[in-house]
């Protein structure tokens, strides 16, 4: 095969130099990426410990912290935060917030309501409902309007965003006013209209049992 | 592949002792020299059975020792020469000075250039060099049939060396033990006499640790009972020796070291018959070994060969060795394989060192990633009961973090439009305000937010109209407008609101029209007009 070598010395380096170069083939091309595989799977585990470990401290840490925001929570439970926005109970309640103020005239419309994505809202398995509401108001003063605004604000259910709001003087108060007033005959002296985004947060099993939803 | 493994990891060694009857074959290793046979050159299956007992010895290596009678000798003076021409210098003098032999070699003879500088230095004309030792033995029918052999197996090829040569460094460490035994001083000239199983007396003369004379002759085969003979017939031969001494500066204030190594029944009745004044020393083969290091089989009595196999065979390389093509043909390839094996080797070994070692560390990342799996799953088990405990407990943590969030985040944007009305209204004071327009519209602040983006910025904005007589003053009512706007800027710049006049009672500037009446009619009818202003209230303030 070689001149001055016999045929097992030639097969015994090529042996030698298949071994050689197979091996170092197969742990830089398998045994090192392997290697280095579960190098950064492992980290990539160990990240993942360390995160669940500072979860759970940050729980307990929370934990601490969540019971002065349990108030807080309740507060807003009490406010009626958590609410469906069901029309006929928010009807209801426009009209007893209207008796009480004793506005002459005051018509409400609400559009189809909307869910807003929250990322937070789906963690608690809640959605956030959003409706547009429109209110035409007739007054005899400004004041009643703004008590309609200032109750609807603190005793609507969740919170009321008032995004318009205009009233116009449309008579003046005189003695012939006064006396028409004083015949009986409710002449408002004061018209106007608001719009609101009514916001309230309820259970996302909640609106699929009633049929929501997008 | 036998004789490749040792060849790789054991320091065994062939020796083939090529003498005038035959070939002595010799194994050396760590265990000591062993003799194994005398193949002679008439013998049939000369080469099949050396390249067999070769083989079968399982030595790494073959080294061949010229032991026979024809070997010349020349010593020259060789100017100093440069590294790179001396090669060339050398082998053409080699040619000049042995042109019939094909094996040749030379070696610088340190002490004998040291001599000739010396006496060269006070001389100017003097030519300046060193002394060298220049060696030739022809290439043989015998040496051409070990050559056949050799090229049947696979050792590795040490060399081929002459035996008085490489020996005399045998000569000197005898010399020196034996002279700290006797505690005197070592003398110039030293002679080693031995029998080896050819039959021939092997002499070697050593003067200052360099070879000065050798000799092989023909003595009788030693006769245990008239051992006298053989040393009567090596006196003579010794007696020869001397006379040639002579002539190489030798005189007997010089001091004589003589070593006779053999059986003690023939050497002791020698002493008697050396006239010559030196130290006589008579050693068995077996003292000769044990005082240079070498261990020689327990029948090796008188015969001295394996004492020289042995002392040839320990050496890294030969200090002479003779080139030949038909040396170089086996040498060569076979050097050259072997460097690629240890290479070959080296890289396997590192390879392997590497696929060990990544081996390790794969091994200890699965042993980990097994404990951070049982950690992980400690952990969540942690985290699952506290969520349990919590739930339990009627918290729902993101319920709560949840609805808070959005809460804070809907109260933060929400503007109430009766908090700007009311510091608007206190501002009025007199003035009439027949009409005003408030907006708040903007982004969704229940709406998915980035982390650390701000609450969405809104458009927040009233727009109040207010009206007077027609037969206002209007620069008058003009002034009462900005009075307003400065009273109002007061109270709601703490609040991030900025007002101005949008459109003033008149614009009495030439930008503005005019058209008025006059008399009597006019002015009635002016009183019942009514001029309007416009205020804009603006947010101005940021969120975040």
């Amino acid at each position: 095969m070689v001149r001055g070598l016999s045929n097992k010395v030639v097969i015994f380096i090529l042996v030698l130099l298949a071994l050689a170069g197979g091996g170092g083939y197969s742990v830089y091309e398998y045994l090192i990426p392997e290697r280095e595989r579960a190098e950064r799977e492992l980290s990539g585990l160990k990240a993942q410990i360390q995160a669940k470990y500072e979860e759970v401290a940050k729980m307990k840490e929370e934990f601490i912290l969540l019971q002065s925001q349990l108030r807080d929570f309740k507060d807003l439970e009490a406010r009626g935060f958590f609410n469906n926005q069901n029309r006929s109970e928010a009807e209801e309640n426009f009209s007893k917030l209207n008796n009480r103020v004793g506005i002459l005239k005051a018509s409400l419309s609400y559009k189809p309501g909307e869910i807003v994505a929250n990322k937070m809202a789906e963690d608690a398995r809640q959605i956030v409902i959003r409706s547009h509401g429109d209110v035409e108001v007739e007054s005899l003063d400004d004041v009643d309007v703004y008590t309609l605004l200032k109750y609807m604000q603190e005793r609507y259910p969740g919170s009321i965003d008032v995004t318009k709001l205009e009233l116009e003087r449309v008579e003046i108060l005189n003695a012939a006013m006064l006396r028409k007033i004083g015949g009986g005959d409710p002449v408002p002296l004061i018209k106007g209209k608001f719009e609101f985004d009514w916001r309230t947060m309820t259970a996302n099993d909640e609106l699929s049992a009633q049929g929501g939803g997008n | 592949m036998s004789a490749l493994m040792p060849s790789l990891i054991s320091p065994s060694r062939c020796v083939l002792l090529i003498m005038d009857d035959g070939v002595g074959v010799y194994e050396s290793s760590s265990g000591g020299v062993e003799f194994l046979d005398l193949l002679h050159w008439r013998e049939g299956g000369f080469e099949e059975k050396l390249s067999d007992m070769i083989n079968r010895s399982g030595v790494s290596s073959v080294v061949i020792m010229n032991d026979a009678v024809e070997q010349h000798y020349r010593k020259e003076k060789v100017p100093v020469l440069s590294y790179f021409d001396k090669g060339n210098i050398l082998q053409r003098r080699l040619n000049v000075a042995f042109p019939n032999y094909s094996m040749r070699a030379a070696k610088v003879l340190k002490s004998g250039s040291k001599q000739a500088r010396e006496a060269s230095s006070g001389d100017k004309e003097a030519v300046k060099g060193d002394l060298y030792l220049f060696a030739a033995v022809p290439s043989t029918d015998a040496f051409g049939r070990i050559m056949t052999a050799l090229s049947n197996v696979d050792q590795q090829v040490v060399g081929y060396g002459l035996l008085p040569v490489e020996s005399t460094g045998l000569v000197d460490e005898l010399v020196k033990q034996l002279s700290q035994k006797r505690g005197g001083g070592g003398a110039r000239w030293s002679i080693l006499i031995s029998q080896h199983r050819g039959g021939g007396l092997r002499q070697i003369v050593v003067r200052n640790g360099e070879l000065a004379l050798t000799r092989v002759t023909p003595v009788v085969e030693p006769d245990a009972d008239n051992p006298g003979v053989w040393a009567a017939d090596v006196s003579q031969e010794l007696q020869a020796t001397l006379s040639y001494l002579s002539r190489f500066g030798y005189t007997p204030e010089d001091g004589l070291e003589l070593i006779v190594v053999g059986d003690t029944d023939y050497t002791e009745p020698l002493e008697g018959m050396v006239y010559a004044p030196c130290n006589y020393n008579a050693l068995t083969v077996q003292d000769a070994a044990s005082l240079v290091g070498i261990r020689v089989g327990r029948d090796e009595d008188h015969y001295s060969d394996s004492l020289h196999a042995g002392w040839v065979a320990r050496k890294f390389s030969l200090e002479l060795p003779l080139s030949s093509r038909e040396i170089k043909a086996i040498q060569q390839p076979r050097q050259a394989s072997l460097v690629i094996m240890m290479i070959s080797a080296l890289g396997l070994a590192g390879v392997a060192g590497v696929a060990v070692d990544e081996g390790m560390k794969l091994y200890s990342t699965s042993v980990n990633m097994e404990v951070a799996q049982i950690q992980k799953k400690k952990i969540e088990e942690i985290y699952a009961e506290e969520l349990q405990r919590k739930e339990r407990m009627g918290i729902d943590i993101p319920l709560i973090k949840g609805a808070l969030a959005i809460s804070r985040d809907v109260s933060n944007t929400i503007v109430n439009p009766l908090d700007v009305l009311e510091p608007i209204a206190r501002s009025m004071e007199d003035i009439r305000l027949d009409k005003f327009e408030f907006s708040n519209i903007g982004g969704e602040p229940a709406a998915n937010r980035k982390p650390g983006d701000v609450a969405p910025q809104r458009e927040t904005m009233v727009l109040l109209t207010i009206s007077f007589a027609g037969n206002i003053n209007i620069v008058e009512g003009n002034e009462e407008i900005n009075k307003l706007v400065t009273r109002m800027n007061e109270r709601l710049k703490d609040m991030g609101y900025e007002s101005k006049v949008e459109v003033p009672l008149r614009d009495t500037t030439f930008r503005g029209s005019s058209e008025v009446e006059y008399g009597i009619t006019a002015n009635k009818r002016r009183a019942d007009d009514r001029y309007e202003a416009q205020i804009r209230v603006r947010r101005v303030a940021q969120n975040g």
